[in-house]
């Protein structure tokens, strides 16, 4: 039986990560023990997911809505842009009825935390339940860029906010594995 | 703290400069940032964090590093990360005893952004210091 044996990241959908680890690995982990250890462990990882949410990066700035071909693929994103139909006198010396959209309107202040939001954690029994497991993941369809704000890019040095917070608890979650065993050998006395 | 893991970690490449890894980088072996417009394959090191464990009495602080290899094509950047990893695990760089040790490398299947991005590839190493 070991704790905190092992740990590890995956790539998962979306481009998210999560860091996974495995509490009070053994043959086979008897019920009670497991369900005093997910009892004890869940408080711990939501103060991670807590502590990955107040060093998660939020973006201030403001972002150029309308039609973007080179972000989303195409798709329009952020809000309407104001239109107005004017006349306009063509080449031709014609005049024609179209829509322009207001040059004042086309920077509005982003509402973001998609990646803050995106942060979760769960604590689980394992399905051949030889394992507890926790789970402290970032990133979903929105936040897709989660990996690049943690691990970095060639343009942009990384921004840690999931791997601090993870270690930052790391010491509480061997004591709450300590203590579980603990309160499961009391209750077999 | 930063600063001397920086050069503790070029001076170790430097030290290795017939290693697959210094060869294929040349000196573009870059400490937090690449310049803007680098050529590849290219690597940026960087300190992640340092924590106290605080487990154990005697236990000293972590500390993370992590080494982004990019490189223009798939091949190149898994054999950049393997010389990386070649290099850097389980060596000595800043103090008796505190040997680095790969603790995941990552997205060694390549990671774009978008297709002008090159291919990325992360490897962290931890160490107690």
């Amino acid at each position: 039986m070991a704790i905190a044996k092992k740990k590890k990241k995956d790539v998962i959908a979306h481009g998210g990560f999560q860091i996974e680890t495995e509490y009070l690995d053994g043959e086979v982990l008897f019920q009670r023990l497991a369900d005093i250890l997910i009892e004890e462990l869940t408080p711990v990882f939501s103060s991670m997911e807590e502590d990955a949410k107040r060093r998660c990066p939020v973006s201030g700035q403001s972002e150029r809505f309308g039609w973007s071909p080179r972000k989303s693929g195409g798709a329009f994103f952020g809000f309407k842009e104001k239109a107005t139909r004017v006349k306009a006198r063509l080449r031709s010396g014609k005049f024609k009825t179209i829509t322009q959209t207001s040059l004042n309107e086309r920077w509005r202040s982003r509402s973001s935390g998609r990646l803050k939001s995106s942060i979760s954690s769960t604590v689980v029994q394992r399905n051949d339940r030889t394992a507890v497991l926790g789970f402290l993941e970032a990133g979903n369809a929105e936040a897709f860029y989660a990996r690049w704000v943690e691990f970095g890019t060639i343009k942009m040095a990384p921004r840690p906010f999931l791997r601090p917070a993870f270690y930052a608890h790391y010491s509480r979650a061997v004591d709450a594995c300590n203590l579980a065993v603990y309160r499961w050998s009391r209750e077999n006395d | 703290m930063i600063n001397e893991l920086y050069t503790a970690i070029y001076n170790h490449f430097l030290a290795n400069a017939d290693h697959q890894f210094a060869k294929m980088l040349g000196d573009r072996f870059y400490a937090n940032e690449a310049p803007s417009g680098s050529s590849y394959p290219c690597a940026v090191y960087h300190y992640i964090m340092g924590v106290d464990m605080g487990v154990m009495d005697g236990d000293g602080d972590m500390v993370e590093l992590q080494i982004n290899c990019y490189a223009a094509d798939l091949t190149e950047v898994n054999e950049l990360s393997v010389a990386c990893k070649d290099l850097f695990n389980r060596a000595t760089i800043i103090g008796e005893g505190c040997e680095f040790q790969l603790l995941y490398n990552l997205m060694v299947g390549g990671m774009r952004q978008d297709d002008a991005s090159p291919f990325q590839s992360s490897l962290t190493f931890q160490t107690l210091v």
